[in-house]
């Protein structure tokens, strides 16, 4: 088991992975940065703690996750006790998404990638982690389904309906994005 | 047609996605907080000692008065009952 001694090591090679996810989940730069203190400092203290019942870039993963997740729920609900009324599921969206250009896109798909960071975020939370292993961080079926705990057809069927409802709601904004043509 | 092509174009725009590399002065601030950490976790022992200390010490103290005040009660009933008669016969 690796220990406290090793953190730089573990550190270098899995700060670009915790940074990614955090910032395809988050899709801001601050709050990835902020995330990945968050994830490493935890890891530190509990490096010790760790059994080698999963791997540790799968633990990792999962502590990244959660933590993205429990972010942006705590974003949205102090948003929520501020704004009065303006209550939706899609509020992490609106206010700090909406023209997030992500610093690995190429070039010439700057503009269709910054519309699918804004759908990606009217997702399920299960079918946005599915989507996002897959899609953005490249992970197998089999590797996902591990970090999510989950069975491999779960998997399949979360990553087939999360493009459906991609689909779905990117079919609804060409409609809009013609109509005001 | 146009409808499908403009979805397939922007669930691929992904593709060949390039890692984002972190700040250095992240780690930095990491290491930091695991300091911060640390001084909270060894106030936190320090504080909890003194506590234990403070208490133990009262502890310590009352016992000591208690038994002191029940030795001096016992010498005091002593001298007054020498002969433990307490209803004595005309």
């Amino acid at each position: 088991m690796q220990n406290k001694n090793n953190f730089n090591t573990i550190y270098n090679q899995y700060k670009t992975l915790v940074y990614n996810v955090a910032l395809n989940y988050l899709q801001n730069i601050e709050d990835a940065e902020e995330i990945t203190q968050d994830v490493f400092l935890q890891l530190y203290q509990s490096l010790d703690k760790f059994k080698n019942n999963s791997s540790l870039k799968t633990w990792i993963y999962r502590i990244t996750i959660n933590k993205s997740l429990d972010f942006i729920k705590h974003k949205n609900s102090v948003k929520r006790f501020f704004i009065f009324g303006k209550k939706s599921e899609n509020e992490y969206e609106i206010q700090n998404v909406s023209n997030f250009e992500h610093p690995g896109i190429l070039l010439e798909n700057k503009e269709n990638a910054t519309i699918l960071f804004k759908v990606i975020h009217e997702l399920s939370e299960n079918q946005k982690t599915a989507f996002i292993l897959s899609k953005l961080d490249g992970l197998s079926n089999p590797e996902i389904a591990e970090i999510m705990q989950i069975s491999i057809a779960s998997v399949e069927s979360l990553i087939f309906r999360a493009k459906a409802n991609l689909k779905n709601i990117l079919g609804i904004k060409f409609e809009e994005y013609r109509k005001k043509k | 047609m146009e409808k499908e092509e403009f979805i397939t174009k922007i669930i691929n725009s992904v593709d060949g996605i390039v890692k984002a590399t972190p700040k250095d002065i992240i780690f930095e601030k990491i290491e930091q907080r695991i300091l911060d950490s640390e001084i909270s976790k060894g106030k936190f022992w320090l504080i909890a000692a003194s506590i234990v200390l403070i208490i133990s010490l009262n502890i310590l103290f009352l016992t000591e008065k208690i038994d002191s005040n029940d030795s001096n009660l016992a010498s005091f009933e002593f001298s007054i009952h020498k002969d433990n008669q307490l209803y004595k016969l005309p």
